[in-house]
């Protein structure tokens, strides 16, 4: 069997551990305050958008046991690097409105009053750490989290479900389908994981079986960002497009805790962990790329100086927070649907149409001989 | 090689978390500097908001906060600090600035609006709480006649700590058993910018030295509209909220009954009938005896369900005609007692916008009331 830096099980936990935990931060108040009720049909649309990208590229690695970017490589090796180099830069990019929520969620969940931004600066020493991990770390990351994700997980679900109306979400269907579409576009970077996906999958081989892993466990993760939701709008109803970091805010009104005090936050405390894993990756893997692209012997150099980058530019944005989070979010939109949705899809259904026509030459000369 | 490595690595950490610590604290804020708010009670002289904020000030000694006397003096270990301005949050920072404490918003349990706040848009006060991302949200909002610094600033036999009275008479226990219809910031701010753009807010009176929230004030739009009385409030209570162990007191001809409601189960179902807007109600009671003006005999009190005769239908009786009154009264005053207005836009949406102006006056009650004696 070959080695694989991240095997079948460690990408189904990603997926159903890690990833979700970028869309309970900042996404439900976003969806909440563009269609209300109507939340799920975005985030379903999104997820269905999502796993498509995923199945496209799983079915391209199985097809040709390399993931699109180390094919790309293969078959011309400048050019495979250049793309590795470009998919870094959009990395990047994609990782700064993650890293602005996450300063924002930690001054909220850590803190009685609001910190300095130096109070979020060990982050990059954690996330400079991290970077010089390869993608093998990805899936020790992984293997963590179904104690870190969904213990806690479980619990604040069942602290919320006392007090959420689930009522709230009716009538379905309220807005028009065109804003619930339109709502997905202009949250589609918490949909974008393709972009994750295509170094993730150069580091993984297929072997018989996998999907029955691996699929499953993307469904788990992606009933589980439905049913927070619902039970996120279920608790604050109209007040939901207010509700920032609503992964902090779903366990609180459980009636035992006006005794107990704030026993939820332990919970938070560690999903906030997993968010530190899911808000670093992006960056890992764009150094990983990055390292590739450039046939870097070592990684520290080239860690310490993207974390220090990025420790600049979100100390510079935070600063301009309203003006440059639409412009992330919104505006860069279709560059993410783009690389990680559209790139998968056409690199897939490339390799179909290659298989095929490979398929008929053959018959072809068979036929001639 | 490998462990020389890693010290330089522990150096360099040590190195950059000393950096922070001697440049900003890790940006925390000495505990002598910090007001822990307990209570926040907010009034409205001409155009300026004036709060009263209580805060709890451990005496350095450790001895603990309420009883009678104070043995150290009779040093405040819950002042009061005033603070005016034209929004709420110039009057928390000219209260920070009369103290130098910096106000610390994430334990304020109670919020007390007084009479004139809620004579204009009460959310002009109430927004600056929404908008803090470190306010309580389970926090309790209430009201007073008149003015709601005086109230904070009493103290009651039950320790020095008006909030802390305030909060144990608006806690969930009194909710289940009907005494008072308390609601956190959350709950009220959710009514308001619901579909019927109205809530409910328990009104605080002092009887003898004692804090009682058994009156409620009716909020549409911001605005107080109207009072219920206590029987008024226990009546919404049954048909809002499920009931737990709550005394229930009704006529009989033998005398007055008091029961205990183990249990309520309310059911509320809304619908359109040849464009009548419909509420129905199925609200079961699962009681059992708790007294009765008539001393009983030794045989009948071994059982609580064993009720006098009559007594069921009586309560039955007694509380639907306190239901009816109830909703005849707010008809009156075009106020949506029972939410309605929230259940026509979740069920019958496509009649939304042409009925929800005039829902409160059409909407048609249908009661179903049982009481069911349990041992």
């Amino acid at each position: 069997m070959k080695r694989t830096a991240i095997n079948a099980r460690q990408l189904g936990f990603f997926l159903a551990f890690l990833l979700p935990v970028g869309k309970l931060s900042e996404l439900p108040s976003l969806l909440s305050g563009k269609v209300g009720g109507d939340l799920l049909l975005p985030a379903f649309l999104g997820l269905t958008v999502e796993f498509l990208s995923l199945f496209a590229l799983f079915s391209f690695t199985k097809k040709t046991g390399m993931g699109p970017l180390a094919y790309a490589e293969k078959k011309n090796a400048k050019l495979g690097r250049v793309l590795r180099v470009a998919l870094a830069a959009v990395l990047l990019v994609y990782s700064l409105p993650f890293l602005l929520d996450l300063e924002k969620f930690c001054n909220v969940t850590f803190s009685d009053t609001e910190p300095t931004f130096f109070s979020f600066a060990p982050f990059f020493i954690l996330c400079g750490f991290i970077c010089t991990k390869g993608i093998k770390a990805v899936g020790r990351s992984a293997d963590l989290c179904p104690v870190l994700f969904f213990l806690p997980f479980a619990m604040l679900t069942v602290l919320a479900f006392s007090s959420a109306d689930l009522s709230s979400l009716l009538p379905v269907f309220e807005k028009p389908l065109f804003t619930n579409v339109a709502t997905f576009f202009q949250t589609a970077p918490f949909f974008s994981s393709g972009l994750l996906f295509l170094p993730l999958f150069d580091g993984y081989h297929y072997h018989e079986g996998d999907e029955k892993k691996i699929f499953p466990l993307y469904f788990t993760g992606a009933a589980a960002v439905l049913l927070f939701l619902a039970l996120f709008y279920g608790l604050y109803g109209p007040l939901a497009v207010s509700e920032h970091y609503a992964i902090t805010k779903i366990g609180m009104f459980f009636p035992a805790l006006s005794t107990l005090g704030r026993t939820d936050l332990f919970f938070v405390y560690l999903i906030t962990v997993v968010l530190f894993f899911f808000t670093a990756l992006p960056v890992q893997l764009a150094v990983g790329e990055l390292q590739k692209g450039f046939q870097l012997q070592n990684s520290l150099l080239l860690s310490t100086l993207i974390n220090l980058a990025l420790f600049f530019a979100v100390l510079f944005l935070n600063r301009r927070y309203n003006t440059v989070y639409p412009f992330f979010i919104k505006t860069l939109a279709p560059l993410y649907l783009v690389v990680g949705f559209l790139l998968p899809l056409l690199v897939y259904l490339g390799i179909l149409l290659k298989r095929r026509g490979q398929v008929r030459v053959e018959r072809r000369n068979k036929h001639a001989r | 090689m490998h462990a020389k490595r890693t010290v330089h690595y522990y150096l360099l950490i040590l190195f950059t978390l000393a950096f922070f610590f001697f440049t900003n604290d890790f940006g925390l804020i000495a505990a002598q500097k910090t007001a822990i708010v307990t209570a926040i009670a907010i009034d409205k002289e001409e155009e300026e908001f004036s709060l009263a904020v209580q805060i709890a000030n451990p005496s350095k000694d450790g001895s603990k906060s309420g009883g009678g006397g104070g043995a150290d003096g009779g040093k405040e270990e819950y002042p009061c600090v005033n603070g005016k301005g034209k929004t709420v949050a110039e009057a928390l920072a000219s209260a920070e600035k009369a103290t130098g404490w910096q106000v610390k918003l994430v334990f304020c349990r109670v919020l007390v609006l007084g009479e004139s706040v809620l004579k204009q848009n009460c959310f002009e006060a109430l927004d600056f709480f929404l908008l803090d991302e470190y306010m309580n949200a389970t926090c309790q909002v209430t009201t007073v006649n008149g003015s709601a610094a005086e109230v904070l600033k009493s103290s009651t036999p039950l320790g020095k700590s008006s909030a802390l009275a305030l909060e144990k008479i608006l806690s969930d226990t009194a909710k289940t058993a009907g005494t008072a219809l308390p609601v956190s910031l959350k709950d009220f701010a959710m009514g308001y910018f619901g579909a019927g753009s109205s809530g409910f807010l328990p009104l605080i009176e002092k009887d003898e030295d004692f804090f009682k929230a058994e009156k409620t004030v009716l909020v549409k739009e911001g605005k107080k509209v109207g009072v219920l009385s206590g029987e008024e409030t226990f009546a919404l209570t049954a048909v809002k909220n499920p009931l737990r162990l709550a005394d229930y007191t009704f006529p009989l001809s033998s005398g007055g009954c008091t029961v205990n409601i183990r249990k309520s189960k309310p059911k509320l179902r809304f619908s359109l009938r040849d464009d009548t807007p419909t509420l129905q109600a199925e609200l079961a009671f699962y009681v059992g005896i708790r007294d009765s003006v008539k001393p009983r005999p030794a045989d009948k009190l071994k059982d609580a369900g064993d009720l006098p005769d009559g007594a069921l239908a009586v309560a039955e009786k007694t509380l639907s005609q306190q239901i009816i009154a109830l909703h005849e009264r707010c008809k009156a005053i075009g106020f949506d007692v029972f939410e309605a207005t929230g259940m026509l836009q979740k069920y019958e949406n496509n009649s939304f916008e042409t009925l929800k102006e005039t829902l409160p006056e059409r909407l048609k009650l249908e009661l179903t009331v049982r009481f069911e004696g349990v041992r």
